[in-house]
């Protein structure tokens, strides 16, 4: 059962986000949320989810249950074991999850172009697209965009490039 | 204890000549970012002089700042929700020890 619901998540995979686009607009649109971020925000968790499952599922398997044990012969619950053990030492996994997360979600045109244009919430990869027209458009305004879209994103890669680098090194390991 | 050989230093000349090549876009980037906007397009080299008013002008005629906010907002709530949800199914999945549990990691 376990495996299954394993394998549930990792059938994710093998759909393309493309084939879930026009159903998902049309609901999002009869449900009144077509410009609001909240509709983003709900695909791309879902979108990352087989992904991100796939990787944890990978270190927590490889975890020694030692710490568990440990904890439940102190007396921890199940959510406080999870909470104040097992997520600690899933820094690592947490680290790489984080920064692949971040840059697939800033650097996403498609689902802010759908579900953001025309309103007062657009990303910056949309701003970015203001310079570029139909026929023609201002290549050193465009790039001069870019160079400020960039700056938060390589700022927080700076920041956690030491958890990157351990859970490259040990969090992906199957 | 490794020695300096001559391998290690044509090891060091590969990476180096793979260090610039992956810089080729980066300069491009910024090359083309500090050029006159009514200048003739070209993508190589940069042109004198650096026209780096260009960035405050994109950044106001776009709205970069508000953008930027929706963007930082966005990509925080969406990475804080995907770690906590599939952190949670992970262990759940990894870790069961009742029927039930691998029921509740679906909608957990």
């Amino acid at each position: 059962m376990v495996r299954g619901v394993f394998y549930l998540f990792l059938t994710g995979f093998l759909f393309p986000g493309q084939l879930a686009m026009l159903p998902l607009y049309l609901t999002f649109s009869k449900a009144g949320l077509v410009g609001n971020p909240v509709t983003v925000i709900l695909i791309y968790v879902a979108g990352h989810m087989p992904f991100t499952v796939f990787l944890y599922c990978a270190f927590l398997r490889d975890l020694p249950r030692d710490y568990e044990e440990a904890a439940t012969i102190d007396g921890a619950g199940s959510l406080r074991m999870f909470w104040t053990v097992v997520f600690p030492l899933a820094r690592p996994v947490t680290g790489t999850v984080a920064i692949l997360t971040a840059l697939g979600v800033w650097n996403d045109f498609l689902n802010p172009l759908l579900y953001l244009t025309g309103g007062n919430t657009r990303t910056a990869p949309l701003s970015v697209y203001t310079f570029v027209g139909e026929y023609s458009a201002n290549w050193p305004l465009v790039f001069s965009a870019l160079i400020t879209s960039v700056i938060p994103i390589l700022v927080a890669y700076f920041l956690m490039q030491r958890f990157i680098m351990r859970g490259f090194a040990s969090g992906l390991k199957g | 204890m490794n020695r300096y050989t001559g391998r290690t230093f044509a090891l060091e000349l590969v990476l180096i000549a793979v260090a610039a090549i992956f810089m080729v876009p980066i300069l491009v980037l910024i090359s083309v970012a500090l050029r006159d906007p009514n200048s003739t397009p070209g993508f190589l080299g940069f042109t004198w002089p650096l026209h780096f008013e260009n960035i405050s002008t994109a950044s106001t005629a776009s709205a970069m700042g508000p953008s930027l906010v929706n963007s930082i907002v966005i990509t925080t709530v969406s990475v804080a929700l995907i770690i906590v949800v599939a952190s949670a199914a992970s262990y759940t999945i990894t870790r069961r020890t009742q029927r039930w549990s691998a029921a509740s990691s679906i909608f957990s």
